[in-house]
């Protein structure tokens, strides 16, 4: 692997302990990768900042020690803790104090304590074809495709390493060829379920299953995937398969042609979605028992228009089982300028903010299923909270905590 | 996490333990946290003895790269284009085995990390 100067310089520890360490690691995982060398990227997300145990922070405490500072702009991805709302978290006081330590060591070094999953929507967001080096699935599936910006599926260490160097091996997403579709999957779907939020969830689900490594190329969608929905897809495609880029002809920025985000190649048998592919996805998902036990959504973080139109739903009504729904610190400041905040917990939502309710114990137990919008939560829930899960639209969830039952108005005849 | 059980619901190992035993994965999926996880099932000692991949998986890689490095902990990962059958048994010759990922020197109190 060719090494600049400056790479060399960093090997050898002139930019310090804690470059020298990540570059190390750096040239090994490129070589590990068969990378020809190393490019510089422009901004980084770091997905190592939550808590899954010592080893993470010894890493992360040894950077500070080391003089560890990023070097480019560097966001923070969800936490164990959300330090808006401290009350919520039901975990071990130890448990706590170490991911705190954890969050801590990372503001040291110089990431913006933003504290999302969802980092495109934050007000500074990557542009199309820039070089980045971003962590969380949900986020890199995102960037890749609906923003068009360029990131491999970094993951904890190797994100920061990249943000204090401030390169990255040139492989994978981060090249032309790397981008170019290798599946096909065909929408068959109805106005009514294109029109359906839930749609898209399931849609990404069955195509990151089918995907493996590849990149899926779904041709039939159109201007009604929009961000939140293809959001949902990325999300739900990065939770079931390794998906880290999809393109949407017609509708992502680089599939404005099936030939364009083919490179021209045939590329083999399509897929078929059609209803019936959406209900088994949806069996597959939900671990239903047919009660109700509480509802979670905003997995990934819910944007300021899905709080809208949360806020829209609930208005005026009231929830009878606990409501949870997740959000960046910096969306729930507009959501609160905007008024929906209030609104939203007049209805009974717990706005969790830095962290998610699948991922630390805030939900706690519920008696009767976990209802959910989110693929991704429906994926990770059993195994991470013991609970069983129901899928259903962000409508029918809210139907349903009304009701205190589920109510799931879509599923006949999907 | 703790126990280095597989709790992925339909895992066809699920409840299975790594520890101690070799890994064989087509790829790695999903989250991008798999990093720290490998670093703190190997830093518990209750991580795999090896890694057997077929297609190279960078998260996987930083992650025993990490634990070499921090607590001396080994964990070799190798990516074959072999099919992995599972149920059968595979000879590693080590005249075509090609260490690339590794780190040149030894960190501070880890024993040295050998090519």
């Amino acid at each position: 692997m060719d090494l600049t100067a400056d790479d060399r310089a960093a090997l050898t520890g002139d930019h310090g302990e804690a470059a020298r360490f990540c570059m190390e690691l750096m040239v090994a995982v490129g070589r590990a990768d068969d990378a020809p060398r190393l490019i510089d990227i422009e901004s980084a997300h770091i997905d190592g900042c939550l808590y899954h145990g010592r080893a993470g922070l010894d890493f992360a405490e040894r950077l500070v020690a080391g003089g560890g500072e990023v070097a480019v702009p560097t966001t923070l991805n969800v936490s164990s803790l959300d330090l808006l709302h401290p009350d919520l978290y039901r975990g071990d006081l130890e448990t706590a104090t170490l991911a705190r330590r954890l969050m801590e060591a990372y503001m040291v070094l110089g990431c913006r304590s933003t504290w999302t999953c969802a980092p495109y929507q934050l007000e500074a967001r990557p542009r199309f074809g820039a070089q980045i080096a971003w962590g969380e699935s949900n986020a890199i599936v995102f960037a890749n495709s609906v923003l068009g910006a360029r990131t491999n599926r970094y993951g904890d260490f190797m994100d920061i390493c990249c943000a204090i160097t401030g390169r990255a091996p040139l492989t994978g997403l981060h090249t032309d060829h790397g981008r170019i579709g290798t599946m096909l999957f065909e929408i068959r779907l109805p106005d009514r379920l294109l029109d359906l939020d839930l749609t898209y969830a399931l849609v990404g689900h069955i195509v990151g299953r089918m995907a493996g490594v590849g990149v899926p190329v779904i041709v039939g969608l159109d201007r009604r995937a929009d961000e939140d929905r293809l959001k949902a897809l990325g999300a739900a495609a990065a939770s079931s398969g390794s998906v880290a880029m999809f393109h949407a002809v017609g509708v992502t920025p680089e599939a404005a042609t099936l030939y364009t985000a083919t490179g021209g190649a045939e590329i083999g048998t399509s897929v078929v979605l059609d209803s019936a592919a959406l209900a088994s996805a949806r069996n597959e998902l939900s671990s239903e028992t047919g009660t109700l036990g509480g509802v979670s959504v905003g997995t990934p973080h819910m944007s300021i228009s899905e709080l809208a139109t949360l806020a829209a739903l609930t208005a005026g009504r009231r929830a009878v089982v606990p409501f949870f729904a997740n959000t960046g610190r910096d969306t729930l400041a507009s959501a609160d300028s905007l008024g929906l905040t209030k609104s939203l917990e007049e209805f009974g939502v717990t706005l969790v903010t830095d962290t998610c309710t699948y991922i630390t114990p805030i939900i706690g137990p519920i008696e009767g299923d976990l209802m959910t919008n989110s693929a991704k939560l429906a994926y990770y829930a059993p195994a991470n909270l013991g609970v069983t899960v129901c899928l259903a639209s962000l409508a029918d969830c809210v139907e349903s905590a009304v009701a205190g039952r589920p109510v799931t108005s879509e599923s006949p005849g999907w | 996490m703790t126990t280095g059980q597989i709790v992925e619901r339909g895992h066809p190992q699920h409840g299975e333990v790594v520890a101690g035993r070799i890994l064989a994965l087509a790829h790695g999926r999903g989250s991008s946290s798999s990093s720290s996880v490998l670093a703190e099932l190997l830093r518990l000692g209750i991580g795999p003895s090896g890694i057997v991949l077929g297609a190279p998986d960078s998260i996987l890689v930083i992650g025993a790269l990490v634990a070499g490095a921090l607590y001396g902990a080994i964990c070799p990962v190798v990516v074959t284009d072999a099919t992995l059958d599972p149920m059968g048994i595979w000879e590693i010759d080590e005249d075509r085995l090609d260490p690339v990922a590794v780190l040149e020197k030894p960190a501070d109190n880890a024993d040295t990390w050998e090519k």
